[in-house]
């Protein structure tokens, strides 16, 4: 099977079930959105896959294989990418260079040698993906800026490259236009399209911004109270009694 | 059997004094968020304030110890509490350099009000002896632990039965519950300074005529209260008394195994650095979780230098140091150690400020340098340059050693490891012949460069100007390199490199090694230009100061290590004025701990500092680590 595959997970903090039993499926070459209200339980369930939260049950795959035992930066070697809802960027690192780390980190991986003398393929490879990405998500300008001195929506853009530039095939994105204008909105929009249908990547969308949601994805998972509760192509998501009953008097952006 | 009590009984003892001032310890790292460095530091004051009153002035002993007692709880407290809230919110590097800062201003005034010896401290205590069950028993020994043992029973009981005590528990027991408590937390936490900074100090003058009066060593007693916390998890106060019964005890019972053995004769006096590094080496993931940290972060404007001004300063510099011998005179040999420090602060700060990591032993890695080229190129008699490269070589595992917590910990906890490190190193390994051996210390040749004369100290300092040249270009290939940007990326948020692929692990590894090798380079260095060096040329304190002074050096990659160089040893060679020098390690503990507190992201200094003309450079981005890791596990909580 192509892509994310999450079977029954299950994820607990003390007494308290964050997540009870989701799955879903996140294809390569297309965008897959995931929503919910608040506290659904959608950060966890990326947490959950890309190891920083171990889950009581439930299991992880991409491209078929197992995930569960593996490290962060071992599942991130397999190819799962993510950004964060409230961005780790490296803020004293230039945005070129937080581009650049996006491909690096991966190279570095877990190998002690490669951390100091690169390949000699490598940077060559670096400098071209670094280049070809800055240009896509078109941050060439401020590429020697600094990434903490950044506006919000220049620093989601930057988050974005960096995992852009990463070997990676499926990107789990955290809401990634939280505090995007409309136009910002739709240039990352556009960005993500390009990214899926020129590379073929698959991507797995948080997003509380419904019109984003409602044209990029081919199919919509929604979440409440760490439930499954509905999923469907959006048409369907936007008719459904579950989901409006779910939003309803919660904060139906 | 009868032959172990007395040392039970003396370990006992000791053991309940290192209790007391450990459950202070835990009180007001629970309820603050600050784990105080200083705090064996307030037990110093207290016990020279109640040598001062009592043998001084001849103030009788019970009002001496009342006085001292509420001068501690009062005083002490008050600015403790206050300078806790200034760090509010500051990274755990920041709040690390303060109370090191605090620890190593009071250990200098002290040192320099009463000078460095130890004084005699008369016992106040009726020290009638007499029999339990055969055993001689001390009517001294039997108050000490009484009183520690009442002191901290009578904290539980406060604890439990009065309003702003249960306030504490809860803190003690949930430190998220301060704010929901309805009680005024200014005032719990007002209250729980001063009952700590008053144990502290009644540890102090408890201790004082067992161990004498020596501003080191009560300072340091800081580190029996650490190995008794880390056995108390750093928050169960009973516990806590407990770990200080246990470290009192292993190292009262180890005075009469080693004694056979030369070699071991430094084991009991490190014992609580063992306890303390083994309990944070074996600890499960999760037991410790750091308190009080806070994601908040200055953003980095770092202010960039041009090009051309960079060069030219650069070139500058090098004029300087270049001409250094024609305008130093006499002082040339200070120069020469100056630069050996400007190497040690480089590699400190490659550990420090570009990976992020807080390193206390980093005079360790020097020693091990000094010692490994002394070895080889004085008794193994291999050439120099080679020696020299092989002592920095043969450091790294050491790095890798230290290392291994900071795999597993992170911030304050790899901190307080690290401390515990360096001192059990200095207190085991030093006397042993693989470093500086039984007589404390090792000779090591000066290079032979045929006409070109090193045994004179100008013809040295050209050879330490090369070496720390060749050192500091390697560090700035480095920080250029590939493995700069992943160190610069790990500290600014070890989580997204994780999540990109890179293990962090092996990034914290290598960071280590590489800095314990430039260290250790250097301190090969300075063994080959002192000739004859011992090991009281690396003392665990040192690592303290270097990481204080750095801290207050500002940010610059070059810039740093120079001043910090100059700062520490060039200056007090020109201020003919001894007062001044005396003085000169509290200045420069007041300054760290005033560049902690401006640090903090709450404060808006920067600007008001930028509008002075001067600017804060000491970002520190270590206590993201663990508090970043939590923050992203917790956003997802509903």
């Amino acid at each position: 099977m192509n892509g994310l595959e999450i079977r029954e997970m299950r994820v607990r903090f003390g007494g308290l079930t964050a997540v009870d039993g989701v799955s879903l499926t996140a294809p390569g070459g297309r965008i897959t959105g995931l929503i919910g209200p608040n506290g659904a339980g959608k950060t966890t369930i990326f947490n959950a896959c890309t190891g920083l939260v171990r889950p009581e049950s439930g299991q992880v795959r991409l491209d078929g294989e197992d995930l569960m035992g593996l490290s962060v930066p071992a599942r991130a070697r397999r190819g799962v990418g993510r950004t964060f809802q409230r961005m780790e960027l490296f803020d004293s690192l230039t945005v070129a260079e937080n581009v650049r780390l996006g491909r690096e980190a991966g190279q570095a991986g877990g190998n002690a040698v490669r951390h100091v003398v690169a390949r000699r393929s490598d940077g060559e490879q670096v400098r071209a993906v670094t280049e070809a990405t800055l240009e896509l998500c078109d941050i060439t300008h401020i590429a020697d800026r600094t990434a903490g001195a950044l506006s919000t929506g220049q620093r989601r853009l930057v988050e974005l490259a960096r995992t852009l530039a990463g070997r990676f095939s499926m990107l789990l994105l955290d809401e990634p236009s939280s505090g995007l204008d409309r136009y910002e909105t739709e240039r990352f929009a556009e960005i993500l399209r390009r990214a899926v249908a020129d590379r073929g990547l698959g991507i797995l969308l948080v997003e509380h911004d419904m019109s984003l949601v409602m044209t990029t994805c081919e199919h919509i998972y929604v979440v409440d109270f760490g439930r499954p509760i509905f999923d469907g192509t959006p048409i369907q998501v936007q008719t459904s009694e579950a989901v409006r009953a779910a939003y309803l008097g919660s904060d139906a952006a | 059997m009868r032959d172990f009590f007395p040392f039970i009984i003396a370990g006992l003892v000791t053991g309940s004094v290192y209790g007391l001032a450990a459950t202070g310890l835990v009180l007001s790292y629970q309820t603050s968020g600050i784990f105080n460095f200083g705090h064996g530091a307030i037990a110093a004051v207290g016990a020279y304030l109640f040598f001062q009153l009592r043998q001084e002035w001849g103030v009788p002993w019970p009002i001496a110890g009342v006085v001292v007692l509420v001068i501690a709880g009062l005083v002490i407290g008050y600015v403790f509490e206050r300078l806790a809230r200034g760090l509010e919110g500051t990274s755990t590097a920041a709040r690390v350099v303060a109370t090191v800062g605090v620890l190593i201003a009071i250990q200098g005034l002290l040192t320099a009000t009463y000078g460095p010896a130890a004084r005699d401290s008369r016992t106040f205590l009726p020290t009638h002896v007499f029999s339990i069950g055969g055993v001689n028993v001390g009517l001294d020994q039997v108050i000490v632990f009484l009183v520690a043992l009442g002191a901290t029973a009578a904290l539980t009981q406060y604890l439990r039965l009065t309003a702003t005590g249960s306030a504490m528990r809860a803190v003690v027991d949930d430190s998220q519950l301060l704010d929901l408590a309805g009680t005024n937390p200014t005032r719990v936490r007002r209250t729980s300074w001063a009952i700590g900074s008053a144990f502290a100090a009644l540890s102090g003058v408890l201790l004082a005529p067992a161990i004498g009066l020596d501003p080191l060593l009560l300072t340091l007693l800081v580190i029996q209260a650490f190995g008794a916390a880390a056995i108390g998890r750093f928050s169960s106060l009973p516990l806590t008394f407990g770990g200080g019964l246990v470290v009192g005890l292993i190292a009262s019972l180890s005075t009469k195994y080693v004694s056979q053995y030369q070699v071991l004769s430094g084991f009991p006096a490190a014992v609580p650095f063992i306890v303390l590094f083994v309990v944070l080496v074996f600890a499960r993931r999760g037991w410790l979780a750091e308190l009080g940290t806070s994601a908040a972060r200055k953003v980095g404007r770092r202010p960039h230098a041009s090009r051309r001004a960079r060069i030219v300063g650069v070139v500058s510099l090098i004029a300087v140091v270049a001409a250094a011998p024609f305008f130093a005179g006499p002082r040339l040999p200070v120069y020469s150690t100056a630069l050996v420090f400007v190497l040690v602060f480089a590699s400190l700060r490659l550990l420090v400020v570009t990976s992020g990591q807080v390193s206390l032993c980093h005079a360790t890695f020097a020693a091990v340098g000094a010692t490994t080229f002394a070895h080889l190129a004085g008794g193994a008699g291999l050439p120099w340059l080679l020696a020299l490269l092989l002592a920095g070589l043969l450091a790294v595992p050491v790095g890798a050693v230290v290392a291994v917590p900071a795999i597993r910990l992170s911030g304050l906890f790899l901190a307080l490891a690290t401390f515990g490190f360096g001192i059990l190193v200095e207190r085991l390994v030093f006397p042993m012949a693989i470093m500086f051996g039984k007589g404390g210390q090792v000779t090591a040749p000066r290079p032979d460069l045929g006409v070109f004369d090193t045994n004179t100290p100008k013809g040295f300092y050209y050879v330490a100007v090369v070496i720390v040249i060749l050192g500091l270009a390697g560090i700035h290939a480095a920080n250029r390199s590939r493995l700069g940007r992943l160190l610069r990326g790990m500290a600014d948020s070890p989580v997204a490199l994780a999540t990109l692929g890179t293990s962090v692990n092996i990034t914290r590894v290598i960071v280590f090694c590489l800095s314990a090798f430039f260290a250790a380079v250097a301190g090969a260095l300075f063994a080959s230009f002192s000739g004859t060096v011992g090991g009281v040329s690396f003392p665990s304190f040192l690592s303290l100061t270097l990481v204080v002074v750095l801290a207050i050096a500002g940010g610059g990659e070059l810039l740093a290590p120079v001043v910090a160089a100059v700062a520490l040893q060039i200056v007090p060679s020109y201020v003919r004025n001894a007062t001044f020098n005396d003085y000169l390690p509290v200045l420069f503990g007041v300054s760290a701990v005033a560049v902690a507190v401006l640090s903090n992201p709450r404060l808006d200094v920067d600007a008001r500092l930028r509008a002075l003309g001067t600017r804060v450079h000491w970002r520190d981005r270590t206590s993201r680590i663990a508090v970043r890791a939590r923050a992203v596990g917790a956003e997802g909580r509903p």
